[in-house]
């Protein structure tokens, strides 16, 4: 049986053929598993400071902010 | 690897003062017997584990919900008011030793809610306490996954109904303890909030006035979309808490419908009694019939000793009767020529003057005393009296008087039971009942409403939606950013993509490799049936990792009783491998209802599979040089029995 992270490594290769701005780097994913390893609960705070996390990852990436 | 070295309980429900249980922990010699009869507190062994470990029973029939329940009863008569469980195990090099204690306070009553209970582990020489002991206790044995390696037969019972693979309750919590200790649970997560971030990406996607109109078309549908989908998921979302908060509501309800079952035993003894004392009110009568009758009847039987002479008197009797009525014949005769016209009257006064003078009264008593004797003389001459009266007198008049006593008995009962019922017991456990019905049919609304197959259910919708989703995105261009909104929204679509796409991955991986690996071990298992040829069934996952028995045809068949506790023996095994658990499997009472050939599958297969095999056993199922007992008997590395020493204890012995 595959690991998680052999199973996203896979996922994020196929992914990123579909789209043609960008490729998710295997740094990327890793830090969103650390917010989601940090944050892993289905409740109010978590949640909040899961997208709070991924939003500003998803800026940076996107190299709207810093 | 996880191992259980001993355990000890004091004052836990068999056991009076402290008994304590060694398991063995030679690899060679892997497997621990416990043998014990019916209450002699097999089950009190397991669960007290269960308690140590995670405070609660798991009890589904609430036996030991509660402390007064788990207090030894012959120490609560003592006065000893506490109770607690010690298991000693090592995971890996790490030695445990996890102590949980209930007490009630000094000068405080022996009731529940004065209990109060303590957790203390000392994880290689260092002490923890209550909350973080716990913690600690989850890291190494999570209680989701507990029930992968401790379970009696009521929970074997309960992966019967997962290998239905109906999706109910029992389903989704080993759903969710599989996909949490698979990590699918944290793709899951990372996807749901992926998707939120996108949904926000293509709101601010389509207020952005820098973005094509043309694509905004699109967008503005699919925005709408999957706000609908969104909003459908949070109300099937509350629904199922709503299910959930029904579910518990009925089992709180069925707990005290339970702890009321002193009281509800009254109340069916009353009804059977009082059903019972109508039945005897009626017997009664028809005895007291009855003996009117026997009394009679025993009457003319005491005469028809003196049968003869009594003829004899009866037709003496007769006869003058007879001669008597010969005269009122002729009396009649005298009175129809005092009629006759042609008769003169000088005649008539002669005949006035010398016929008998008699009255027509005595003429019908005459007759009636005829008719009585000749009946009687019937009787004597017919022969019917020969029965001993006596005989059919004693055995009604014993009848009589048993069912009297019984009677009187049900009803002081009856009496004794209305005391301590006033009535108001009886309207509790109706309205109980009324309760949980209505709870019942409101959960059944709700199943309703979440059937998948139900197109105007909740779920129904939902998937609906999601496919016009899928369509949208579809139809979609996928053309190069060029405005910030649409950077973000491509890279949260992106995002939220990886993670849907591992999720389905992981998952379909996680059920082939459960499939497989319970395939292996149903193999094994199966090799066991008394079968001419091979059996080429095989096993099928479905969405909750229930499994159905399938044939080479794609049949799915239903399973024997027994046939279905070994599927569930497969699958428990093989997501005890896949999931990594390398732990005891401790099971009470397997044996149930599995014939000779499965007992043997199951005590030569299972061994191989966990670090300690630990079996709680009725003595005759298991019994020392018994064939059974022979096939393993090298691999037995301890063996206790529960000696039963009066109602409230029971003795552990080390008989190894």
């Amino acid at each position: 049986m595959k690991t998680l992270e052999e199973v996203l490594q896979q996922s994020t290769k196929d992914i990123n053929k579909e789209y043609i701005d960008h490729d998710v780097s295997k740094e990327s994913l890793d830090q969103v598993l650390e917010c989601l390893i940090k944050y892993p609960l289905d409740n109010a705070t978590h949640n909040k400071k899961r997208l709070n996390i991924l939003d500003s990852l998803i800026l940076k990436e996107s190299g709207i902010e810093e | 690897m996880i191992k259980f070295k001993q355990v000890t309980y004091k004052n836990w429900i068999s056991f009076q003062g402290k008994e304590k249980l060694i398991f063995s922990q030679d690899p060679d010699k892997n497997i621990t017997i416990i043998r014990g009869d019916n209450e002699s507190g097999k089950t009190a062994i397991l669960r007290g584990i269960i308690w140590c470990l995670y405070g609660s029973t798991k009890d589904k029939k609430s036996a030991y919900a509660d402390h007064s329940s788990r207090l030894n009863y012959a120490a609560a008569a003592n006065n000893e008011f506490t109770y607690e469980v010690k298991l000693m195990m090592k995971s890996g090099e790490t030695d445990f030793i996890i102590t949980r204690e209930a007490k009630v306070p000094e000068g405080m009553d022996n009731k529940n809610v004065n209990f109060i209970s303590t957790l203390t582990l000392v994880k290689d020489g260092e002490t923890f306490s209550d909350e973080l002991a716990q913690i600690e206790i989850n890291q190494v044995v999570e209680e989701s996954i507990s029930r992968f390696f401790l379970f009696d037969g009521e929970m074997l019972s309960e992966y019967e109904e997962l290998i239905e693979g109906s999706g109910g309750d029992l389903s989704e919590a080993i759903k969710k303890s599989i996909e949490d200790i698979l990590r699918i649970t944290l793709l899951k997560t990372g996807r749901d909030s992926l998707k939120q971030l996108w949904n926000s990406a293509v709101t601010n996607f389509n207020k952005d006035h820098r973005n094509s109109e043309k694509l905004k078309d699109t967008n503005k549908m699919l925005e709408e979309e999957l706000r609908a989908e969104s909003d459908l998921e949070t109300q099937i979302s509350e629904l199922r808490d709503e299910k959930v908060s029904y579910e518990d509501k009925k089992n709180k309800i069925m707990d005290e419908i339970s702890l009321k079952s002193r009281q509800r035993d009254l109340i069916s003894e009353s009804e059977r009694l009082k059903n019972e004392n109508d039945g005897l009110a009626s017997t009664i009568a028809d005895i007291e019939i009855q003996l009117q009758n026997e009394f009679k009847y025993a009457y003319r039987q005491i005469l028809g000793l003196y049968k003869t002479s009594l003829i004899t008197k009866l037709k003496n009797k007769e006869k003058s009767l007879n001669s008597k009525l010969i005269n009122f014949n002729q009396v009649d005769i005298y009175h129809k020529l005092l009629k006759d016209a042609e008769i003169s009257a000088e005649s008539k006064l002669v005949i006035e003057e010398n016929m008998p003078k008699i009255n027509a009264e005595d003429q019908k008593q005459f007759k009636e005393d005829l008719y009585d004797i000749e009946t009687d003389l019937k009787l004597l001459e017919s022969g019917i009296l020969t029965t001993d009266p006596v005989n059919e007198l004693k055995h009604l008049t014993k009848d009589l008087m048993d069912n009297r006593s019984r009677f009187a008995l049900n009803d002081s009962k009856l009496l004794a039971n209305n005391d301590v019922l006033k009535g108001e017991n009886v309207t509790r456990i109706k309205d109980l009942k009324n309760d949980h019905d209505k709870l019942s049919k409101k959960a059944n609304n709700i199943d309703v409403l979440l059937d998948k197959d139900n197109a105007n259910g909740l779920v129904g919708k939902l998937n609906s939606v999601k496919e016009k989703i899928s369509l949208l995105r579809l139809s979609i261009p996928n053309t190069k950013a060029s405005t910030n909104t649409a950077k973000v929204k491509a890279l949260s679509n992106q995002y939220y993509d990886i993670f849907s796409k591992s999720v389905t991955h992981m998952t379909d991986s996680a059920k082939r490799s459960v499939q497989d690996e319970a395939n292996n071990i149903y193999t094994e298992l199966k090799k066991y049936k008394v079968i001419e040829v091979e059996s080429e069934l095989e096993l099928d996952i479905n969405d909750n990792y229930g499994l159905k028995i399938k044939n080479p045809r794609g049949d799915f068949l239903t399973p024997s009783a027994g046939g279905s506790q070994i599927v569930a023996l497969s699958l428990i095994t093989a997501l005890r491998n896949k999931i990594g658990i390398n732990a005891p499997l401790m099971m009470d009472t397997p044996f149930g209802r599995l014939d000779d050939k499965y007992r043997q599958a199951l005590l030569e297969v299972s061994p191989q599979y966990c670090s300690q095999y630990i079996l709680i056993v009725q003595p005759e199922e298991l019994d020392k040089g018994g064939k059974l007992e022979s096939l393993i008997h090298n691999k037995i590395g301890q063996i206790n029995n529960l000696k039963r020493i009066s109602d409230d204890k029971t003795e552990i012995e080390d008989v190894t």
